[in-house]
């Protein structure tokens, strides 16, 4: 009987030890990613809406555009929801490489059911797999633990050390002394209301750069993100998605640069139509006649009547190709329409202010670019 | 491998659940094994060293134990003597050569330099292997211990390597006895979540004073040390005390970790510290500080030596040269030798002037005059370290800058800001040397709060837990952007 009440106590003591430390891990893990998070240096400062996604409700969008800066300089999804109802969410990270936005939108699917993926083309552009690790981070440091993100790290990170692959893993290591520099965005999240896009009216003259493309020739996509592109195509389909690239427009200011962009776009269009994916070359398209003299707000990016323009012709080449229904007024979306009014806010009070834009130069002079 | 890197967080738990599930008849190989692996992750081909040093040893203890069984008792001595000091040559020589051969042929190219002979003598550029000095030292203790019969010698080889090799305290200490560690190696540990618990605990502790207060006050001493003529005499002095305590931090973190992790796995490892800068005296400063190595000296030099049964001249002299040896061990190096000696003189003036201190305090110490004594010591100790951090003509002239007090001797603010550290750091920094200073102070008073910790609900340990972890964590000078610095002590 003895026996039996000391093997009970035993019994229970053990239970109660493995749920504390069950409990204390958990308390752990809560803590660390919480820590981690606040810490973690935020992409575009305040903001960081990349990965303020992973918060927004779950399959409340129906499109999604991933790329680099360019994609968030050329779309506007408060115009994109306000206008035509549709809930679109923009992933968009300074020179975001196809193989980022591949694993961004694989971690985005458990959470979002999309009916299109719109991919902006300039990540293909890269000689490499991707520009520089410091825009890899961009997309990785913030992803939560997950299965795609160590396939992710593995794939991508494969000739770093392995204390360097665990920077990506556990990102704190790399940002842990910005404790010293924290600004009141890195606790709360600030200005999502753009939903991940820029808006700004900055313009610069680049009429003297406006682009002749008949002397470009093709350049070959780097064998990788061709890979990488395969795996879009893959993924969507096997999600029942639909599957849009598009290039927006740049100016000739830098011309090999610009040869490059084009040259890689022009291949983009090959390979677009050898796999059957609407490809929208913005540049080509006669029915968008950019002005170069207040459309840019830097030679690659375009500003808010820039920015305009291309949402507008997207948003109808969506309307029109694929079902999209208008969800204004459905209270699963509230969050699009509150959003969307302070956008009209913020967007009536600059135009007020600058309704032509505002002219900051010619091009060439000290450009002040958003922080990426 | 670091105990302070990514490697060691991984290999730690991995290797302790391993301990813990396989059967233990076969524990202290798995050991063996974890702990060469340890080892060889700095350079594999230094393992060999260490192995060559406890075939040595290992074979020296079984020949003292077949001398014993000599009827003889002169043939008896005559071997033993001979088998000892057999291992004590092979075994300094290796240390020698791998330690001390440039510094030896420097010196020697230097002294007949002076006499108008110059000579040529090859220096070889060999990377030191790292603890060397270290298990050399725990590896002798067991020829010494055998010799004098305080133990038997170890038949089973691999538990002997394993003794030398121990990865806990391998590479800078607790330089372990072979009574105190050769036989918990036979014994069965199981798996006791109190024990585990703390010995996690005391190696958080160690871990927090490493990679934030160690590593923090190392900026400041780096940065002052390495270029000190651009620096007054305040910044000197700050960054001076700073070094006291981050020599303190640095070596006491990794003997926390070492008994720590030792303990998670059930081993008891002896103490290395013992609030060391609470001493009133240089001598109570030295049973405080490096107690291994400390007490290494005591037993297998200083003794042997006569110790103080020969006479106060003898004693002494005899402190001298071990203090001298001491400065050796610690490295090759004139300006250690300097400290080792400063050590000394303070000791042999302490001891000069003892009656003089007992006329004038009557044996009666109140609080403020045991304080005043702790900063005399630690004045003293610190003025030694300078000659620890710099060379000899270096430490000279710091010392010279602190002590000349002129205009412009402190600076003001911006000698505070010059010492290379922004303001939110200074304030971490002395926060986290109010929480050394509160452990220390309750391990004075012989609190053990690791126990007192132990007894509290979950909740309050919980917070003492997350409060280091995430201290080190946030504050914590680690990361790809951080030269991962070693400990001090690994250089000895």
């Amino acid at each position: 009987m003895k026996d039996k009440r000391k093997d009970m106590i035993f019994k229970k003591s053990v239970i109660k030890k493995f749920f504390l430390l069950i409990g204390f891990l958990i308390c752990f893990c809560l803590l660390f990613s919480m820590v981690q998070n606040i810490l973690r240096k935020k992409i575009r400062g305040s903001s960081d809406f990349i990965h303020s996604v992973y918060s927004l409700d779950k399959n409340t969008t129906d499109v999604i555009f991933i790329g680099s800066s360019h994609a968030y300089y050329s779309i506007s999804s408060n115009e994109l929801w306000g206008e035509y109802g549709i809930p679109a969410t923009v992933m968009a990270s300074s020179s975001q490489a196809i193989c980022n936005s591949y694993y961004l939108l694989k971690d985005i699917l458990k959470y979002q059911k999309p009916k299109v993926v719109v991919v902006e083309t300039f990540g293909a552009v890269f000689s490499n797999l991707y520009m520089a690790e410091s825009r890899m981070r961009q997309v990785l440091d913030a992803m939560p633990m997950s299965l795609t993100k160590l396939e992710a790290i593995h794939n991508l990170c494969k000739d770093y050390s392995f204390p360097h692959k665990m920077t990506y893993l556990f990102p704190i290591s790399l940002y842990h002394s910005r404790w010293q520099e924290l600004k009141p965005y890195d606790f709360y999240q600030k200005n999502t209301y753009l939903r991940g896009t820029s808006l700004t009216f900055e313009y610069r003259d680049y009429t003297a750069y406006k682009p002749k493309k008949n002397k470009v020739k093709k350049k070959d996509i780097f064998p990788g993100t061709v890979d990488y592109l395969q795996k879009l195509i893959d993924i969507t389909r096997e999600n029942d998605i639909q599957l849009v690239f598009y290039a927006s427009p740049v100016a000739a200011y830098k011309k090999s640069k610009y040869k490059s962009y084009y040259g890689m776009n022009l291949s983009m269009e090959d390979f677009a139509n050898e796999h059957n994916i609407p490809f929208l070359f913005m540049e080509k398209l006669d029915d968008l006649n950019f002005d170069y003299e207040k459309n840019f707000m830097d030679s690659e990016h375009v500003n808010y009547f820039g920015q305009k323009m291309i949402t507008e012709y997207i948003a109808e080449y969506l309307k029109s190709n694929y079902d999209l229904p208008d969800r204004r007024g459905d209270s699963r979306y509230e969050q699009y329409q509150k959003d969307y009014e302070k956008y009209q806010i913020t967007l009536a009070e600059k135009l007020a202010e600058n309704p032509d834009g505002i002219y900051m130069g010619r091009p060439g002079q000290a450009v002040v670019e958003e922080d990426e | 491998m670091l105990f302070n890197s990514i490697e060691f967080l991984l290999f730690f738990p991995l290797v302790c659940i391993c301990y813990f599930l396989i059967p233990h008849a076969v524990r202290y190989i798995f050991l063996l094994v974890c702990s060469y692996y340890f080892y060889m992750c700095w350079n594999p081909k230094y393992a060999l060293l260490m192995l060559t040093s406890t075939i040595i040893t290992y074979l020296s203890g079984l020949l003292l134990e077949m001398a014993e069984k000599d009827p003889d008792e002169k043939r008896r001595t005559g071997k033993k003597n001979l088998f000892t000091a057999l291992s004590f040559t092979s075994n300094l020589l290796i240390l020698f050569f791998f330690k001390y051969f440039n510094f030896a042929a420097n010196t020697l190219v230097r002294v007949f330099s002076l006499a108008g002979i110059h000579l040529s003598v090859p220096t070889f550029d060999i990377l030191l292997p790292v603890g060397i000095s270290f298990y050399t030292f725990q590896a002798l203790s067991y020829t010494m211990d055998v010799y004098r019969r305080e133990i038997k010698a170890e038949k089973n080889f691999l538990r002997y390597a394993l003794f030398v090799s121990f990865f806990p305290q391998l590479v800078a200490g607790p330089i372990e006895r072979s009574k105190n560690l050769l036989s918990q190696l036979s014994e069965r540990h199981t798996f006791d979540y109190v024990r585990v618990r703390m010995g996690l605990t005391r190696m958080l502790y160690g871990m927090f004073q490493k990679i934030v207060l160690a590593e923090y006050l190392a900026i400041i001493v780096n940065n002052v040390y390495n270029d000190y003529s651009s620096y007054n005499g305040f910044q000197l002095m700050a960054a001076s005390i700073c070094f006291a305590f981050q020599i303190y931090c640095d070596f006491g973190s990794y003997s926390n970790i070492a008994i720590g992790a030792a303990q998670v796995m059930g081993f008891t490892l002896m103490e290395n510290f013992d609030t060391p800068y609470f001493s009133t005296s240089v001598s109570e400063f030295w049973r405080r500080w490096h107690i291994s190595l400390s007490t290494w000296f005591r037993d297998y030099l200083y003794f042997p030596l006569g110790g103080s049964r020969k006479g106060t001249l003898r004693k002494h002299i005899n402190r001298m040269i071990v203090f001298l040896v001491s400065g050796l061990w610690h490295g090759a190096s004139g300006h250690f030798v300097l400290w080792g000696f400063l050590n000394g003189l303070y000791q042999v003036i302490e001891d000069i002037c003892k009656p003089l201190k007992k006329k004038f305090f009557h044996g009666k110490e109140n609080m403020l005059t045991k304080l005043l004594h702790m900063i005399l010591t630690f004045i003293l100790i610190d003025i030694s370290w300078v000659f620890f951090r710099a060379t000899t003509s270096d430490g000279i002239h710091i010392l010279k800058k602190i002590f000349t007090i002129k205009r412009g001797w402190f600076g003001g603010k911006a000698a505070i800001a010059g010492l290379g550290m922004s303001y939110p750091m200074i304030i971490v920094l002395l926060a986290a040397l109010c929480v050394l200073f509160i452990v220390d102070l309750c391990r004075y008073n012989k609190m053990q709060l690791l126990i007192w910790l132990d007894q509290k609900n979950f909740v309050i340990r919980w917070i003492v837990y997350f409060a280091l972890i995430f201290a080190i964590l946030i504050f914590g000078i680690y990361g790809p952007t951080f030269d991962a610095s070693q400990f001090i002590y690994f250089q000895f």
